[in-house]
C-alpha cells in the first residue's frame, strides 16, 4: 500500500541527473492541488535557497534551488520530464 | 428528510475501506498489549530513560515499551530532564517558531450522540446553525482581514447539509477571500480541516481543492471506552471506520494528516499510547507519520453531566506530563495545544515542545463577524480557557523568545508529505521555518500589529537576523533582500 505519488526510479533517476548536470540543488516535482501544491516527487531541499518553478503543464511543475543553468535548457527537457511522468 | 437522513447516514460506512487496511482481521490497537506495556515497563532504570531522550534527540520514533517507560518516569528530576530534551527536540526540529491559527467552525449539526459532546443530535438545548456560502465568507474577512490569520482549521459536523460538496466549496470561498490591509492584504494560506472520516473518493476532492492537514481524533483509543460513549447504531459508534480514516486519507493522496485524541475519556496513559501507535501505523504503511498530534482535554459542554461526571479527568500534573511524553515519542510531529487551556497552563507548557496554537478564538457558529464576546454554551461546543487576542498572544511569545511564524511556504512549492518528513527529521525544516518566519512574522507586524507588539516583535527579529547571519551565511543575503521588499510593500516571499 503506498501514498498515491509518483514512486517512477527513471524519473528520480532523471531528477537526478538534470541536479547533477546544472547544479540545481534540490530538485523537485509537485502536483497542483487547487491552489496549492504537493510533492510528487524528487530531490529534496538542500541549500535551503528560495524555490524556482518551471510548469511543465497544467497538473505538475518542477522546482528547484538553483535555476541559473537550468534555464537555458528547461525548454528541451520538459518534453522527456513529462514523458516520464505520464509513464507511470 | 427523516428518511433522506436515514440513507444518507446507511450510506456512510464503507466496509472495504476499513477492511482492506486490517491485518487478519483485527485493528493496529491491542488494548491488552497497551496495558501490558504500561504495566512492565514501571519504576524503569534512569540509565534507560537517558538512552531513550537520546534517541529522541535523534529525531527517531520511540517503541512502545520506550514510551511506556516514559509514562511511568515519576523522579521529579528526571522530568526535568524529559522537559529540557523535550524542548531541545523541538527546536532541533522546529527550532523556535509557533505556529498560530483559528478554529473555523461552519456548522453544529450532528447526526451523531457521543455522551461528552455538546453538539450530539438528542442535546435540545444546542442553537442550530449552518454558515452560507455569505457568512462564510464574512467570517474570513474579519479572520484574515482584521486579526491577521493565515491558517484556519475549517471545523464541520457530521451531517448532509455538511457533507463533501459543502466541504469543498467552503474551501474555495475560503481560499478565495482577499482583504486589503494596513500595507499588504490579508489572505487564508491554509485551510485544515477537521472533519468527520470520510471515504476516499470524496477525499480526493477535498485534496483537488487544496486543503491542508486533515485532522480526525480518535476521541479515545479504548475500544470498551468508546463503544460505551459513541451509541451503536451511530456513524460515530463505528471504531475502525474512524481509526482508518487516515489510512483513507493518505491513499486518496492528501498530504498531511493530524491525529488527536479527547483527553478525558479514557485514562491518558493509555490514550498517549494508542497516539503512538497510530503514529507506528502510518509509519509502517505509507512511510509518512501524522503532521500533527493534539491532545485537547474535556471541557464543561452545555447540558452534558459527562463532562463533570468522568473519572478521567486529567490533571494539570498529567497533562505536562502527557505532552512531554507525546513531544519524545513522535519527535518530528507537530503538537498543537488550543485555547481550551487557561493562559496559565499554555505559557507553561508552551516550553514543551509545542509547535502550534490558536488564539482570538471563537468556536460558536459565525462568533467572528458576529462580533459578540461573551462565550454561549449554546453556540458552542465547549467553553475556551484563553480568550487572549493574537497580537496579545504573539506579543507574549516574543516576550518568551518565540517567533510567530506564518509561513506557508511548503505548500507554495510542494514541501509537503514525505518531503516534509525527511526535511523534518534531519532538521533542514527547521532552518527553513527561521527564514520563513521571519518573513511572515515581519508582514504580519507591517500589516496588523499593535504598536506595542510591533516594538516587541522588532527586537526578536533583529536577534533572529543575527543569529541567520551567523549560522547561515550563505542565505543570509537572500533573506535581507526579502526582508526588504516586504518593507516596500511586497507579500508572500519564501525560502
Amino acid at each position: 500500500m503506498e501514498k498515491e505519488t509518483c514512486t517512477s526510479e527513471k524519473l528520480v533517476k532523471f531528477l537526478e541527473e538534470i541536479k547533477n548536470r546544472y547544479d540545481t540543488g534540490g530538485i523537485w516535482i509537485s502536483e497542483k492541488m487547487g491552489r496549492r501544491w504537493s510533492f510528487y516527487c524528487g530531490i529534496r531541499p538542500i541549500l535551503l535557497f528560495p524555490p524556482v518553478s518551471f510548469s511543465l503543464d497544467e497538473r505538475f511543475a518542477l522546482f528547484c534551488e538553483k535555476p541559473e543553468n537550468l534555464k537555458k535548457d528547461i525548454e528541451k527537457i520538459k518534453p522527456k520530464l513529462k514523458e516520464l511522468l505520464y509513464e507511470n | 428528510m427523516a428518511t433522506t437522513l436515514k440513507s444518507w447516514i446507511e450510506s456512510r460506512i464503507k466496509e472495504d475501506e476499513i477492511t482492506k487496511y486490517m491485518e487478519n482481521g483485527r485493528d493496529f490497537i491491542n488494548d491488552e498489549e497497551i496495558w501490558e506495556k504500561i504495566e512492565k515497563n514501571k519504576n524503569p532504570d534512569p540509565s534507560w530513560i537517558r538512552e531513550i531522550f537520546q534517541k529522541s534527540l535523534e529525531i527517531e520514533t520511540l517503541t512502545p515499551d520506550e514510551t511506556a517507560a516514559l509514562i511511568n518516569v515519576d523522579d521529579l528530576d528526571l522530568i526535568e530532564e524529559m522537559k529540557e530534551v523535550a524542548l531541545k527536540v523541538k527546536l532541533k526540529v522546529y527550532d523556535n517558531r509557533i505556529v498560530t491559527f483559528a478554529p473555523l467552525y461552519l456548522g453544529n449539526y450532528c447526526v451523531n450522540n457521543c455522551l461528552y459532546c455538546g453538539f450530539r443530535k438528542d442535546n435540545h438545548v444546542i442553537k442550530r446553525k449552518v454558515l452560507t456560502e455569505e457568512e462564510i465568507r464574512r467570517e474570513t474577512e474579519v479572520l484574515a482581514g482584521e486579526i491577521g490569520h493565515k491558517r484556519l482549521i475549517v471545523v464541520y459536523g457530521e451531517h448532509p447539509v455538511m457533507d463533501v460538496e459543502y466541504m469543498a466549496r467552503s474551501l474555495e470561498i475560503i481560499y478565495d477571500v482577499k482583504v486589503p490591509v494596513r500595507e499588504g492584504y490579508g489572505q487564508i494560506r491554509r485551510a485544515n480541516v477537521n472533519a468527520p472520516p470520510l471515504q476516499i473518493d470524496e477525499l480526493k476532492i477535498l485534496k483537488e481543492v487544496g486543503i491542508g492537514t486533515y485532522q480526525v481524533f480518535q476521541e479515545t483509543y479504548h475500544h470498551d471506552t468508546y463503544n460505551k460513549l459513541h451509541p451503536q447504531g451511530t456513524i460515530k459508534g463505528n471504531y475502525q471506520w474512524r481509526l482508518y480514516c487516515m489510512h483513507r486519507a493518505l491513499e486518496a493522496g492528501v498530504d498531511d494528516v493530524g491525529i488527536g485524541a479527547l483527553f478525558g475519556l479514557y485514562d491518558w496513559r493509555f490514550e498517549v499510547m494508542g497516539l503512538l501507535y497510530h503514529s507506528i501505523e502510518l509509519e509502517k504503511k505509507f512511510g509518512i507519520g501524522p503532521h500533527t498530534i493534539s491532545f485537547p482535554r474535556l471541557e464543561p459542554a452545555a447540558n452534558t453531566p459527562f463532562v463533570q461526571e468522568t473519572k478521567y479527568k486529567v490533571s494539570n500534573q498529567d497533562f505536562e506530563k502527557l505532552i512531554l511524553v507525546l513531544r519524545l515519542a513522535v519527535p518530528y510531529t507537530g503538537l498543537i495545544l488550543t485555547a481550551r487551556e487557561s493562559k496559565e497552563v499554555r505559557d507553561r507548557v508552551i516550553h514543551y515542545g509545542v509547535t502550534q496554537t490558536d488564539a482570538s478564538t471563537k468556536i460558536g457558529i459565525g462568533a467572528y463577524s458576529d462580533r459578540y464576546h461573551e462565550q454561549e454554551l449554546e453556540r458552542q461546543q465547549f467553553m475556551i480557557g484563553d480568550q487572549r487576542s493574537l497580537d496579545e498572544l504573539i506579543r507574549d511569545l516574543a516576550k518568551m523568545g518565540y517567533i510567530t511564524s506564518f509561513c506557508t511556504a511548503g505548500y507554495r512549492c510542494g514541501r509537503t508529505g514525505k518531503c516534509i518528513m525527511d526535511l523534518l527529521r534531519t532538521g533542514k525544516e527547521g532552518r527553513l521555518c527561521k527564514l520563513n518566519a521571519i518573513l511572515t512574522f515581519k508582514e504580519w507586524l507591517l500589516d496588523f500589529a499593535s504598536s506595542e507588539t510591533q516594538e516587541i516583535g522588532q527586537m526578536l527579529i533583529k536577534r533572529e537576523l543575527q543569529e541567520v547571519k551567523q549560522t547561515m551565511p550563505h542565505v543570509y543575503p537572500k533573506l535581507m533582500e526579502y526582508y526588504r521588499r516586504i518593507e516596500n510593500g511586497e507579500r508572500d516571499l519564501y525560502f
